[in-house]
Formats: structure tokens, sequence, C-alpha cells
């Protein structure tokens, strides 16, 4: 732990050096989070009082809670779990025109994901959530909901995500650079552990992209509050309810770091194969996809329940917490640990995916 | 002489099946220089890679003062310093900031005065006068010349260099040399590589002719040159008879 301390503060020091990068991040900060606070209009209507009411509700009983409002576009409606994962149900004809995927991912909905979860209609801006009998139909998107639910502003997951962006590609500028100056081959003959140099520079990163939610936090804030007051909107905010407890906090928490650790990984194991670090960004999107896809196969074919889960929001670390979060809402702990599980190994085998591409990367 | 390098049986091939090295042997004696030389593809840059613990031998055996490389390379890594051919450094960088960077890494786990090690740096390189300016204004021969500075700071036993004069000039190329000698002549083992076999012959003391993966002649400049006017002459009959 001293060594990796005392790699850590040379190459924080190195990086507070760097007063061109440090002013272009306060700038880009100011800049970034100025437009979006003045972009934004937050507009949330909700039923105040639950639909109906009914336990372990079926596809067929939400959808009928829903007051067939979700039927919007000819027969067909837009399912899927928040944020990701779009199932095309026909709802007329439910058996006989959908594909075998199409078939699975309903069963997938009826029996894991939506007798548990609330279900999002993307096509019609609005989000089923179930907390425990009761089912909410709100007429807002879940990225919205889940933020209210938490208690955030609208732009945190979208200030998040910017925040990660900015961590990875100072991460994949670093090993770039370092590498294709050979500095990091010298740094790997040097008496410290290699998993040393690696994740000082990954937590370096990490703490870089924190300083950057700080800021983009603090200038939204001051704009919100002093700059544009009447501009953002919260006609009527989401007034539900909810205990989480404290294990879905925690979880939350949890896969929230893995879903970091994971993409930060991802990209500095990318970082040791190309010469430009921007491509690092649309690689680390390129291997999402690749992995999503791979996992979609024993999905189709069934033969493991942890597949099923909703995978596609670990290359979303916003929708982690909400996914995770949902699940404590609803009480479901073997699903959000199961969930929790899978993200501890994808992150696992991300940083062996690493380690190897630093060790090839000497050939 | 005391051996600080035994190369044993060295053997290495690539993931992609090339077969980079091939049953290399030779030591390396303390307070000595030793030359790799050969053209490129030989398996130089190969080989000191494994030494410097950078890539894992195939098989072979590879001792840096009686420590074994691939099962204690950390403690491996306290006996040598290595510099990769080509190395170059972030042109905004102060010279001084570079230098107590990789000073400050290097002393995280043996201890060394960082202060002194900057300024054996900056000594060596003859570079002091620039110590405040950015690195973007040196010359390509200086920035050489630090980055074999930095090498040399921490007074390791063995000090590996791939290609040190590799693209610098004629002057520049004569002050690295003459620094290495002022370094080996205080008891520093030196091994290098470098595919010019004329500036190796003023500097070595033993040298070791690589071609395809082999080592085929190994000994004295005067041992491996032979009746042949120069090492190029004798090299060249030498891969003429390995051909053939």
């Amino acid at each position: 732990m001293s060594e990796f301390w005392e790699v850590f503060k040379i190459e924080a020091r190195k990086l507070i050096s760097n007063k061109r990068l440090i002013l272009f991040v306060i700038a880009s900060s100011i800049a970034v989070a100025l437009f979006l606070s003045f972009i934004t209009k937050t507009t949330i209507s909700v039923e105040q009082e639950p639909v109906r009411v009914c336990a372990n509700p079926s596809l067929s009983q939400v959808i009928e809670n829903a007051g067939g409002t979700l039927v919007e576009s000819d027969c067909e409606v837009s399912i899927s779990p928040p944020g990701e994962f779009y199932y095309f149900i026909d709802i007329y004809d439910n058996t006989s025109r959908i594909s075998r995927l199409e078939e699975f991912a309903s069963n997938f909905i009826n029996e894991y994901y939506y007798s548990s979860i609330g279900i999002t209609p993307t096509t019609t801006e609005k989000t089923i959530l179930i907390i425990g009998d009761e089912i909410h139909v709100i007429d807002a998107p879940p990225t919205i909901v889940a933020a209210t639910l938490f208690g955030t502003i609208t732009v945190l997951p979208i200030v998040l995500f910017m925040t990660l962006l900015f961590g990875n590609e100072y991460i994949a500028t670093l090993i770039t650079s370092q590498r294709e100056r050979r500095i990091l081959d010298i740094l790997s003959t040097y008496p410290i552990k290699r998993r040393t140099i690696i994740l000082t520079k990954i937590s370096l990163g990490i703490v870089f992209g924190l300083f950057t939610m700080l800021l983009f936090i603090i200038v939204s804030g001051i704009t919100l509050v002093f700059v544009i007051p009447h501009n953002v909107v919260s006609q009527a905010p989401i007034n539900i309810e909810v205990t989480m407890p404290t294990w879905g906090v925690l979880l939350s928490l949890l896969n929230t770091i893995l879903a970091i650790l994971f993409t930060y990984f991802a990209t500095t194991a990318i970082a040791f194969r190309t010469k430009d670090p921007s491509e690092t960004s649309v690689s680390t999107m390129i291997v999402g996809s690749i992995l999503n896809f791979s996992l979609i196969i024993p999905f189709i074919t069934g033969s493991f329940a942890i597949f099923k889960y909703p995978i596609a929001s670990v290359f979303i670390p916003t929708l982690v917490p909400i996914q995770t979060a949902l699940l404590s809402l609803i009480g479901n702990l073997k699903m959000a640990i199961g969930f929790t599980l899978y993200m501890f190994i994808v992150t696992f085998i991300m940083y062996k995916v690493l380690m190897r591409e630093y060790r090839k990367s000497f050939e | 002489m005391s051996k600080i390098v035994e190369v044993q049986n060295l053997y290495k091939r690539y993931s992609n099946g090339t077969e980079a090295v091939k049953n290399v042997n030779f030591n390396v004696r303390k307070g000595e220089i030793f030359g790799l030389i050969g053209p490129n593809g030989a398996g130089k840059s190969t080989t000191l890679k494994i030494i410097a613990t950078l890539l894992k031998p195939t098989s072979g055996k590879i001792m840096v003062n009686n420590i074994d490389v691939v099962q204690n390379p950390l403690e491996a890594r306290k006996q040598f310093t290595y510099l990769p051919e080509s190395v170059s450094a972030p042109p905004r960088d102060k010279v001084i900031d570079l230098v107590k960077y990789f000073a400050e890494l290097y002393s995280v786990n043996t201890g060394k005065s960082v202060d002194k090690m900057v300024e054996r740096a900056l000594t060596i390189s003859r570079l002091d006068e620039y110590a405040n300016k950015k690195v973007s204004e040196l010359s390509k021969g200086m920035l050489r010349r630090l980055m074999i500075g930095i090498t040399l700071m921490p007074k390791p036993q063995l000090i590996i260099l791939d290609e040190p004069t590799s693209g610098v000039d004629v002057i520049e190329s004569i002050r690295i040399k003459k620094i290495l000698r002022d370094v080996a002549n205080s008891g520093t083992a030196i091994i290098f590589s470098s595919h010019n076999m004329l500036e190796v012959e003023t500097l070595c003391d033993r040298v070791a002719l690589m071609y395809n993966g082999k080592i085929l002649k190994i000994g004295s400049v005067d041992e491996v040159r032979g009746d042949n006017h120069n090492l190029e002459d004798a090299f060249m009959k030498m891969v003429g008879d390995e051909n053939e």
C-alpha cells in the first residue's frame, strides 16, 4: 500500500504540474456545465396515486394498467429495461410473428425482469415503475425518474458520463504517450510492481474524473441558482415515497465503482494497442458492443439465468446504480447480488486483459 | 573478474511464432562493456528486453548479480537500469522535472536520494545549464545524453542500453561513448546493442556477433575480428558461411 501511495503521489504531482491540462479541464467544465444548464428544461408530471394495485403483475396486467397509452405506433409497443435493450412485442399477435429472440425477450421480461422491475416504454416517453404491489405510470423517461428518485438534478447522469470521458481520455493520452515515447518501458524496469505502475495511473484518472465531476456540479449548481433560476422547470416532481434499504445503497455504490473500474480498465487496455488516444473511446464502445453481443448468445439459448440480467447497463455506468437501486426498491436482493457478482466477474476479466495487453506492449 | 550477467540457453519465441532468440549463451563481467552487435532483426533487442525483465524467455536462465530475473524480477531490477532504443520525452516538460520524475519513482523501493540522483543525471549528461529549459529546446543528441544520464543516475551494477548512439551525430556519439567508458571504469558493467559495428570496435571490451537469433561468435574485439580488416568484414564473412 505504501508503494502504491508513494507512486500515486509522484504521478499526481506530475499531473498537477501540467498547468495547461488543468486550465483546459476547468475551462471546459465551466463551458459544458453552463451549456447544459441553459439547455436543460425538465418537465415531469406523475400520477400521484398508483393506477392500480395488483400483486405480481404479469405483462398483460401491466400494459392494461398503463391504460392503453403505451400503444401509440400502430400495434407495436416498445418495451425495455430502463435505458437499454429494446424489445418489440406485437401485442395483437404475440406468438406467431415474433422471432426467436423476441420470443425469448418476451419470456425474459415476463419471468425475470417484468415481474420485479418497472418497464420503460421508450417510444412513449413513459416509465412504468413497480414498487411492491403498486404500479406507477410516470410521464417521463426512466433517467429522469431515476434521477428524481435519487433526489439528484436532471443533468447529473450526463455530468457523470462526461466525467467518465474526461478521466478516460486522460488515461488514454497518458498511456499512449508514455508507451510511444518508451517511457513506460523504462518505468517497467524500475523496482516497482507492474500493477502499481498501471493502477496508480488509473486511480489518478478516476480522481481526475471526480475532480471534473465536482467542478461540473459546482458550476451547474451556481448556474441553476443564480443565472437561470426560471428556466429549469420541475412542474410536478415525482412524489413517490420510497425507502431504499441500506443494502440497496451499498450495492448501488459498489456497482458504480465496478462499472467505472471496468470502463477504465477497458480504455487503458485499448490504449496499449493504439497510437491515437481518441480511438480508445470508440474502441471502448466497440468492446462493450461485442461483449453485449457475446452475452446475448447464451441469453438466446437460455442456458444461464445470470446472462439474463441487464448487462447492457454495464457500459453506461450512470445506469448501474439506477438498475441496482430499482432492484433494491422492490426488495429483490437475490437479483441485485447476481448483478453485482456479474459486475465483479467482468471487471476482473477486464483487469486480466489489461495486464496482458501491458505485457504484450513490450514485444 | 566476477560475472554480473549470466545468460544460459536463452530461447524466445513470440506468440506469432517468430523465433527471435535461439540458444543464446554469454556472460558479462563487472566493469566490462559488452556489445551485442548485428543487423536489424538479429535478436539483440529481444535479448536485452529479456535481461531487463520486460519479456519472459520461452526457456533458458538469466542471472543478474546472482538473482534470477524470471524468478525474482523485482529484486533483479534493483541491480540494473535499462534504456530502450529511440526513447523520447514530453516536449513541454522541463528538463529538471523530467529527471526528478524518474528519480522519485526509482527511489520508491530503493530509498536512494532523489536530489543526489538528479544532480548526478545532470552532471553525467552535462546538461546542468539546461535544467530549467524545456525538453523541446534540446537537440536530439542532447536528449539522448539526458536519457543516458537518467539511466546512469542510480549507480546500478549493470546498465542495459539498446542502440544508445542510434540517430545522433558523430560529436554526440563520441560524447556518449566517453560517458560510457568513464562509467565502466568506475566498475559498472554495460551491455549494449548496436548495428554500427565500427563504433563498437572502439568502445567494447568484448562483443557477441548476432544473426538470425543466434550468436555467431563471441570474444574480445580482436578475437572476433580475426584476420579481417574490421568487424563488418568479419560479420559478412560469417554470415556468408552461415548462409552457405
